[in-house]
């Protein structure tokens, strides 16, 4: 069972549902606690901020996981269509569709710039810090993203 | 162990929307409650001296005009229009006499730092309040630096909220378009 559980496609599921659910419950208790908050747009720079946490946390959990592209597409397609809908983020099924295609496509390009600067440091004399290494590196992605602002759903 | 991955991978999506489903449900009626007394509190600081408000149907032809509700002192206007990053919708006291009593940027996904001081500028939120007519930067109102775009659109709001008041008949509840 262990072994199953961190495969590549068990690893990112995890990972992003634990992510999702943190951020939808607390996006839940916020509009019901503070009826006027506004909470952030589901833009690109919201969706990479969780595909970063969520891969970040997978590399501290689980360590460097490579995944087929494909399976990590899907894996972000999914997880963020139907729990954004859970949630009550998106309120259809046509808008929870277009947040799935968008965020799995963001959780893919996430994955492949932040792995791709962790094998590039990993060689490096910082290699030996592929946690730190991964925290700073998904800040500087994120605050990249900022540039895509306003592309959303 | 394919099977094994997907069934693992599936259960914990769905264990995920379970939660965030029984969550919503527990949390709706407070949420309802709780939203229900901010509009209360918020419509009655935006339009002081009254305290019941009565939704009534917009059929004016300003598309800004989203929702209209009446007051013992004058009118709460809810405006959406265009910002620099997506639409900033806004409620806007506007009393009897057609002046703006308060106005407040109920949402909008401007830029952190720039757009997003509207929420909280005081400064540039008060320049409307007392005014009548039609609002406009850079005669009268003084725009959030580097938020233009931004400060025209709340402009544009308070401008559709007077026009809505300042055309109706006050004595009748009805404005000249039939609302």
């Amino acid at each position: 069972m262990k072994q199953v559980i961190r495969s590549p496609l068990c690893t990112a599921s995890i990972c992003l549902s634990a992510v999702l659910l943190a951020a939808g419950l607390a996006a839940q208790i916020a509009a019901a606690m503070v009826p006027n908050v506004i909470l952030p747009p589901l833009d690109i720079p919201t969706l990479a901020a969780l595909s970063l946490l969520a891969l970040v946390l997978e590399v501290i959990l689980f360590g460097e996981e490579h995944r087929f592209w494909a399976t990590s597409l899907i894996v972000g397609a999914v997880a963020f269509g139907v729990l954004s809908l859970c949630a009550g983020i998106v309120p259809t099924a046509l808008e929870a569709l277009r947040a799935g295609i968008l965020g799995g496509a963001v959780f893919l390009v996430c994955e492949v710039l932040l792995h791709s600067i962790l094998d590039r440091l990993s060689s490096g004399a910082v290699g030996k810090y592929r946690k730190s290494m991964a925290v700073l590196s998904a800040l500087l992605l994120w605050l990249a993203a900022q540039i895509l602002m306003s592309i959303g759903l | 162990m394919k099977v094994k991955e997907l069934l693992v991978s599936a259960g914990s999506l769905l264990l995920a929307g379970l939660i965030l489903v029984a969550a919503g449900n527990i949390l709706a009626p407070t949420a309802a409650a709780n939203a229900a007394a901010e509009q209360q509190e918020t419509m009655e600081t935006l339009l002081p001296g009254s305290t019941v408000f009565t939704q009534e149907a917009d059929t004016g032809t300003d598309a800004n005009i989203t929702a209209v509700w009446k007051g013992e002192g004058g009118w709460i206007i809810e405006t959406t229009v265009d910002g620099y990053a997506g639409p900033i919708r806004q409620w806007t006291g506007v009393d009897m006499d057609g002046q703006v009593t308060g106005l407040v940027v109920r949402d909008m996904e401007e830029t952190f730092g720039l757009g997003r001081n509207a929420l909280t500028d005081i400064g540039f939120l008060a320049q409307f309040v007392g005014t009548s007519g039609e609002a406009e930067v850079g005669n009268g109102v003084d725009a959030i630096t580097g938020a233009t775009v931004t400060s025209r659109a709340i402009a544009r709001g308070v401008s559709s909220a007077c026009g809505y008041v300042t055309g109706a008949d006050v004595t009748t509840s009805a404005t000249e378009w039939g609302g």
